[in-house]
């Protein structure tokens, strides 16, 4: 084939913005790899499996005993999913050298990372909700007579809650990804903040661990689906809203630092 | 000479990472309807070039402008420059499609035009493989195909031969052959002289990031300071003198035989007349394009070979040897 004609093209600019088509295209950057679905599936069985294992051995007689919260404690693991697909989303263009590609398609890099946390945080909080109900409702089934309803005080908040929560992971874990670039960086950093920092605030003097353990990023997106309420941590709705301004500000250190530095 | 005003416009480009400069005050102009090969040895800055002219390393100084505007003003780009500047640069996992379809909807570009770039570059029968199982070859007829998406006017190819066979070559050197010919402008990257000196027009040299060249292909050869003229004669001795009393060199490869260098044909021809001396050839010996490359860059050589590395206690070692021997 040495005959090459390429010139039979007029091309058809669509009248959407340019922020509709990046979000368009990071949505279909998003469906077509594989590690996408593994993960959400790993999140999904995470979060009903766990939960109902753990519903399932209640036995109730704990002083602060919180159905609500116990039969959503799968998303503790399936918070991991999230928050490794949502690094991977960002490093691996990174690592494959895809995001020059990007870049060159896309220089409003700003927008880009934006697009993608949008798409990530909805999809995150859609099926983290939706799951979530599911994990509820079997977790409940599975706690017999300790079981309550979703008309039981802070069960719908809890929910949702959930769906939230997930949906503020991806954003913060897109943002972590933007600023590290690296895989393994970034999902070290994601855990160490949201998993190993609570532990450690653990092994703290307890005058000073109560006035830090509540403001830890994890342990304050999580105040939104505990039920029962103790001093140890924040109120949900300004718990929640702790973890957006965690989430918030990665994002945002992302987007100062992508839109400066060479690719 | 194109008589347009230039597509690309690099204007004292610099790039300094610490103290090493990458690029080192580059000026040069890209015009529409030829292909300029960008020429230069390995980790002479061509690759950083390229990326500062696409937005995407920014210069220390200086500026690259594609059609007057820098790159990162653009809204859709890929609607006048196409770019191809690794041949693996795409997520593994994700089908040549799927990667083309996410850039065409980055720009706003019809999906049917996939498929066209696809059958274009060749790769319609593994259109839904991963494209993680593409050979070099693949990957670079990807990047291209990518690169063609929104039909542009401008082209800037980082290697693109790099990982092709000779069939994958010459479709690479007639494509961009017919791009230059559409009027369209093509920059297009190599360290390789001999596949520029058949594909490009015009070329632009550099060498430790510095511009060494920009000139024609012809321009480029006969600037060249290595050209000569071989004569034979059964008077060479005689010629000899009298072309060294006019400021020519001479050297004497064989006998009868004289290699001259700073003079023209014509000149030798003249004096050879004059003083009544016989001919019997009397031949311009034009360096080829890889040599004038050879010539212009070996100063600028970041790592060579043919530098002795061998340290100096090593060679007395050798001489020693050989005293004894």
């Amino acid at each position: 084939m040495t005959d090459v004609t390429v010139s039979s093209f007029t091309p058809t600019t669509s009248e959407a913005s340019v922020v509709m088509d990046l979000v368009r295209s990071e949505w279909a950057k998003f469906r077509t790899v594989r590690s996408t679905y593994w993960s959400l599936i790993a999140a999904v069985i995470a979060m009903i499996g766990l939960g109902a294992l753990i519903s399932a051995t209640q036995s109730g007689n704990h002083f602060s005993f919180d159905p609500v919260s116990i039969s959503l404690s799968g998303v503790l693991l399936a918070q991991l999913a999230i928050g490794v697909l949502g690094v991977l989303f960002v490093t691996s263009e990174y690592s494959t050298g895809m995001i020059r590609t990007t870049f060159s398609a896309a220089p409003q890099r700003r927008i880009v990372i934006a697009s993608k946390a949008a798409v990530f945080a909805v999809v995150a909080l859609v099926l983290g909700t939706l799951t979530s109900l599911v994990t509820f409702l079997v977790g409940q089934a599975a706690m017999g007579h300790l079981g309550v309803s979703l008309t039981s005080p802070g069960a719908v908040r809890s929910v949702v809650g959930v769906g939230l929560y997930l949906g503020l992971l991806a954003v913060f874990a897109v943002g972590l990804g933007t600023i590290l670039r690296s895989t393994a960086g970034a999902i070290a950093t994601l855990f160490g903040l949201i998993l190993v920092l609570p532990a450690i605030a653990q092994a703290l003097p307890a005058s000073i661990q109560n006035s830090i353990d509540k403001y830890l990023p994890s342990n304050a997106g999580q105040a939104i689906f505990h039920s029962i309420r103790d001093t140890s941590t924040l109120s949900p709705w300004v718990g929640l809203g702790v973890f957006a301004l965690y989430a918030g500000a990665t994002l945002v250190g992302g987007l100062i630092m992508v839109g400066r530095r060479d690719v | 000479m194109p008589t347009e005003s230039p597509a690309i416009e690099v204007r004292g480009l610099t790039k300094r990472y610490g103290k090493k400069v990458a690029v080192d005050d580059l000026s040069f102009d890209v015009h529409p309807g030829q292909v300029t090969g960008f020429l230069g040895p390995n980790g002479a800055g061509k690759s950083t070039t390229l990326r500062m002219i696409l937005g995407l390393d920014t210069p220390t100084s200086g500026s690259a402008l594609i059609h007057g505007r820098s790159f990162a003003t653009h809204r859709r780009p890929l609607f006048e420059v196409g770019a191809l500047l690794d041949p693996k640069s795409f997520h593994p996992g994700r089908s040549a499609r799927n990667h083309l379809s996410a850039l065409a909807l980055a720009n706003g570009i019809e999906r049917a035009r996939v498929d066209v770039v696809l059958d274009l570059v060749g790769l319609m029968s593994v259109a839904t493989k991963r494209a993680g199982g593409f050979s070099l070859g693949m990957g670079q007829r990807l990047g291209i195909a990518s690169a063609l998406l929104g039909d542009p006017d401008v082209l800037i190819l980082d290697e693109p031969i790099n990982g092709l066979d000779p069939d994958g070559i010459l479709w690479v050197r007639n494509l961009l052959r017919s791009l230059a010919g559409e009027g369209r402008t093509v920059l297009v990257s190599s360290h390789l002289m001999s596949e520029m000196a058949l594909t490009a027009d015009h070329l632009v040299v550099i060498g430790a990031g510095r511009l060494l060249a920009d000139d024609t292909v012809e321009g480029f050869v006969a600037a060249s300071g290595r050209n000569s003229v071989r004569v034979r004669s059964p008077q060479s001795e005689q010629l000899a003198l009298l072309l060294t009393n006019q400021g020519a060199s001479a050297t004497v490869p064989a006998l009868d035989e004289l290699e001259v260098t700073g003079v023209s044909t014509d000149q030798i021809g003249d004096v050879a007349a004059a003083h009544g001396i016989t001919i019997h050839e009397l031949s311009l010996q034009q360096v080829t394009l890889e040599e004038a490359f050879m010539e212009l860059t070996h100063d600028s050589v970041e790592y060579r070979t043919d530098t002795p590395t061998i340290n100096p206690t090593y060679l007395n070692l050798l001489n020693e040897e050989s005293v004894a021997s």
